[in-house]
């Protein structure tokens, strides 16, 4: 039959020619392109990181988040309060950002435990409403409403300059994140987290303990946020208390529906859509917002495809090459014969 | 293995493991269950106790309670229009703050461009946000599976946004004057212990109650208030014995866009009309209906002026304490946000609200 079978060599081969094509082409732009739109470019892995994050508490462990923008505050302040004030290199906030962020989630995700379903809404809302405040209240650890610049700059190797250094290193970030996240989904921890989504109660029939998964997904999630605060941290080195409204984690959460949930193909159009969009209303010099244009396709997606962008990617992706599921039941070689 | 310490989900064993654990301490019962509502009452009282015994005390705490009552008033009509859509599906509306505020746009319109009165720009503004939502409900929401909430929220979400960027793009993002409907002169007032009662808060109250009470009569003397109180009862069995269920809710709908059109009139004239201005004030609506049980009306216009009065009062007095300075007027934020968490966590069917049981 034609097509490639899912787990076969050829399989391989080409997810792992895909995975090549896609960070050369996202690191391309550094280097074709003027700093100004390359930078936009360096943006986009850091969102990309980001809402890797979102989609796997919205996704996966299937609970309603709009508090996103906090975590991807948490690592950024992580960074920038190393750098600046404890004057850590740049690599060690980058490390700590998602430990900040897990323990940050973790708090939301204990809250979470005993608030079901829609209920989430109006308290992760709380959560990203009430942060800003939290933040200009420290303000001699976090610089308040004025900021905290980044001040140690990293130190690009000769040859290259400062953006260009910049996006070599987010994009590399980027890809170990892609390459964790795919690795959690599939191990016995991303298998409990859906287990538990699905159905709770018989979940916890086959042993997982549902109150740490949840707590654990949230923390997770999380994480990938403060990683990708901490990206956009580089990129833009200074960090500031208004920045991080209840509009951002609003856009996170319609960007990330709209790229696709559960769905790592989803984290990446997500991230397209949260520079592009903007970007090309700008260009066109239009007067309509971009939250007309989210709004409108947050509408669209559930109406047409609620998969998001990514199933449609995915389908036009199968059109080319078309993917076979692997037969169950067929003796591969670990598993018993069939008797 | 002891049973409280089971790990079993669902409100029946978590009861029979409560039942069966040794008797919590009393530091422990301070802050969990309904322990937890009696501390932050305690706390409150001990707030305001220094404040009542001042000498400005009945003149500056009338004041604030009275300053109070508007936003109550303006709370408690959207926590409804919050309640009547909850009832009826289950479904937390995130736009309905933004319909409220096309329809105070839409007053706005009427009464600067055309030169309408205000009431007859309110009354208009009403059914105009009646038909809107009654509309959306039947383009956005039906077509949906009533049993899958995210599908729906997210649409509620995407709304909102659009609602916003179309009131900013048609009337721009600078903040417009908002007229009462009421008397609302510097000299409109009567005075109660030294505490001025304004003419437009006392507007305000009345048409709430009459809004109230006009809402009761429909939804418990009429054949469609029959036919909604049967479908937030249970759908199923509400289309078996031949109603209407897409059209009562519908119904439902055009009733929470005309009372949440209502809402934003009632309170634009005192926070000014901006597209985000209705997205600022539901939090505290939120706040309300849950602590009212987001499905009980009565419940939540209690809840929405014991919410307007504490956050009068609470930010009011905050300044005198040197340690709270910080907070300013966004300690009322932070409270309306611990009310709903502590609700939720606490007694998730609030005061007045019908228990559910759900699994898991």
């Amino acid at each position: 039959m034609f097509g490639v079978e899912r787990g076969s060599a050829a399989w391989r081969v080409l997810v792992a020619v895909g995975a090549v094509v896609a960070v050369v082409a996202v690191t391309a732009p550094a280097f074709v392109l003027d700093p100004i739109p390359a930078r936009l470019f360096t943006r986009f892995v850091a969102l990309a990181v980001v809402l890797l994050g979102l989609q796997f508490v919205v996704g996966a462990s299937g609970q309603l988040s709009l508090c996103h923008g906090v975590f991807v505050a948490v690592g950024s302040y992580t960074a920038a309060i190393t750098n600046t004030t404890w004057g850590w290199p740049i690599w060690a906030g980058l490390l700590l950002s998602p430990v900040t962020a897990f323990v940050a989630g973790s708090l939301v995700g204990v809250l979470a435990l005993r608030i079901r379903a829609t209920y989430l809404g109006p308290v992760t809302l709380g959560v990203a409403v009430a942060f800003p405040m939290l933040l200009k209240r420290f303000s001699w650890l976090t610089g308040g409403a004025t900021g905290l610049p980044l001040l140690r700059e990293m130190d690009p190797p000769a040859g290259l300059a400062l953006h260009q250094w910049n996006h070599v290193v987010s994009v590399a970030v980027a890809s170990v994140a892609f390459v964790l996240m795919r690795n959690l989904q599939q191990s016995a921890i991303g298998l409990s987290v859906r287990a538990v989504a699905e159905n709770a109660f018989s979940a916890s029939t086959s042993g997982v303990d549902v109150r740490a998964t949840r707590v654990r997904a949230f923390g997770t999630g999380a994480a990938f946020g403060g990683l990708g605060g901490a990206l956009l941290v580089i990129d833009t080195p200074i960090v500031g208390a208004d920045a991080y409204d209840l509009f951002r984690s609003l856009g996170y959460y319609a960007a990330a529906v709209v790229g696709g949930v559960g769905s790592m193909v989803g984290a990446v159009l997500g991230g397209l859509l949260l520079i592009g969009v903007p970007w090309v209303l700008d260009s066109l010099g239009s007067r309509v917002g971009p939250n007309l244009v989210f709004g409108g396709l947050l509408v669209l997606s559930v109406a047409l495809s609620p998969g998001g962008l990514a199933v449609a990617v995915q389908r036009i992706v199968r059109w080319v090459i078309p993917v076979r599921d692997a037969v169950p039941g067929r003796p591969t070689d670990s598993a018993d014969p069939p008797t | 293995m002891k049973l409280s310490e089971k790990r079993i989900w669902g409100r029946e064993h978590r009861m029979t493991a409560i039942a069966t654990s040794p008797k919590a301490s009393t530091v422990k019962r301070m802050f969990t269950g309904s322990g937890l509502l009696v501390t932050l009452a305690v706390a409150l009282t001990l707030f305001l106790i220094p404040q009542i015994l001042t000498n400005s005390f009945p003149q500056l705490f009338l004041q604030r309670l009275f300053d109070s009552f508007t936003n109550g008033a303006a709370y408690a009509v959207t926590a409804i229009s919050l309640v009547l859509i909850f009832k009826a599906t289950t479904l937390i509306n995130f736009a309905q703050a933004n319909i409220g505020m096309f329809g105070a746009y839409f007053v706005f319109q009427f009464v600067t461009h055309n030169n309408w009165p205000v009431v007859a720009g309110i009354i208009v503004a009403m059914v105009l946000m009646a038909l809107g939502s009654a509309g959306i409900e039947r383009v956005l929401v039906r077509p949906f599976d009533p049993s899958d909430h995210l599908p729906v929220v997210l649409i509620t979400f995407g709304l909102a946004s659009i609602l916003e960027a179309v009131a900013g793009g048609v009337w721009g993002l600078e903040f417009h004057a908002f007229q009462s409907p009421f008397p609302a002169k510097p000299e409109d007032f009567i005075s109660i212990a030294g505490a001025r009662l304004r003419y437009d808060t006392i507007g305000t109250l009345v048409v709430m109650f009459v809004m109230t009470g006009f809402l009761f009569a429909l939804l418990n003397k009429t054949k469609v208030g029959l036919s909604f109180r049967a479908v937030s009862s249970n759908v199923e069995s509400a289309r078996l014995v031949g109603v209407r269920t897409g059209r009562t809710l519908q119904f439902g709908w055009a009733l929470a866009g005309a009372l949440g059109a209502l809402g934003a009139a009632l309170v634009a004239n005192k926070t000014q009309l901006e597209p985000a201005f209705m997205a600022k004030l539901v939090i505290f609506a939120f706040a309300a209906a849950v602590l009212g049980g987001l499905d009980s009306i009565g419940g939540s216009v209690i809840a929405a002026f014991i919410v307007a009065a504490i956050q009068s009062l609470v930010t009011g007095f905050a300044q005198n304490y040197a340690a709270l300075g910080w907070l300013k007027s966004n300690f009322a934020l932070v409270l309306a946000f611990v009310v709903i968490l502590v609700v939720l966590l606490v007694k998730p069917n609030g005061f007045y609200g019908t228990k559910r049981i759900e699994r898991v």
